[in-house]
């Protein structure tokens, strides 16, 4: 079986956008995993994980109202086995980053994706970061 | 902050796509892609213009060469195309882009 460029396209919209091209968007446990949330815990990922350990939330240790899970921007070129999810977050705490998580919720939701930066990054309040997660499919 | 928009998209014009694989150790490689391909970002509800334009500046680094503009872009905000046309120094006068692609 060999799947078309057309297969391609259709299996990252379904997967990350956030607007349906055409139709209805998955619901529920369907929807499509675009939100992206950080983390402080340095553990490689573990295929088991349903939720994203030390992910920063209001009332993680730092607590954060500004680094907290958020929905991203889908990107996809034509007949590519790729999407990207791109978003910007800026700090209202200290905090080191050391992981991201792509969830289909904004809060639980389904554990999509976990990624161990090589190297932590720490913000300090007001610094900006982007974030971009390339999703091969 | 100027006016907020929903669940906008963009759809760029992209002869110099590029599509980033994961490798095992996390990195990413990216490949060149022959020809005249299209890369579509649909945003999320509730970002503002300048927020959209950030994002899709970040977002395109990883699906268009470096330094390479995109042909065409389309979008329903005229104040985000105003914005990507300008940041990407593109014009949409027919004849300066003919001019151009002439040489």
């Amino acid at each position: 079986m060999a799947r078309t460029s057309a297969g391609a396209d259709w299996q990252a919209t379904v997967l990350g956008t956030t607007t349906a091209p055409s139709g209805t968007l998955g619901t529920g446990y369907m929807a499509p995993a675009n939100y992206i949330a950080l983390s402080n815990d340095t553990a490689s990922p573990n295929s088991s994980d349903t939720t994203l350990p030390g992910e920063l939330t209001g009332t993680s240790t730092p607590s954060t109202s500004t680094l907290v899970r958020k929905q991203a921007t889908f990107a996809h070129t034509t007949g590519t086995s790729t999407y990207t999810l791109t978003t910007t977050f800026t700090s209202d705490v200290t905090v080191t980053v050391a992981k991201i998580g792509v969830f289909n919720a904004a809060s639980s939701g389904v554990l999509f994706a976990e990624t161990l930066l090589n190297t932590p990054i720490t913000l300090h309040s007001g610094d900006t970061i982007q974030i971009q997660e390339t999703i091969n499919i | 902050m100027m006016t907020k928009a929903d669940g906008e998209k963009v759809v760029i014009g992209n002869d110099h796509a590029i599509t980033g694989i994961t490798q095992t150790d996390g990195s990413t490689r990216y490949e060149s892609l022959e020809g005249a391909q299209q890369t579509t970002l649909m945003f999320p509800p509730g970002l503002s213009i300048e927020d959209m334009i950030r994002e899709t500046i970040g977002a395109m680094q990883s699906h268009m060469e470096s330094g390479a503009k995109p042909a065409w872009i389309e979008a329903e905000n005229e104040e985000l195309l105003d914005a990507l046309m300008t940041f990407y120094e593109m014009t949409d006068d027919p004849d300066e882009i003919k001019e151009e692609s002439d040489g």
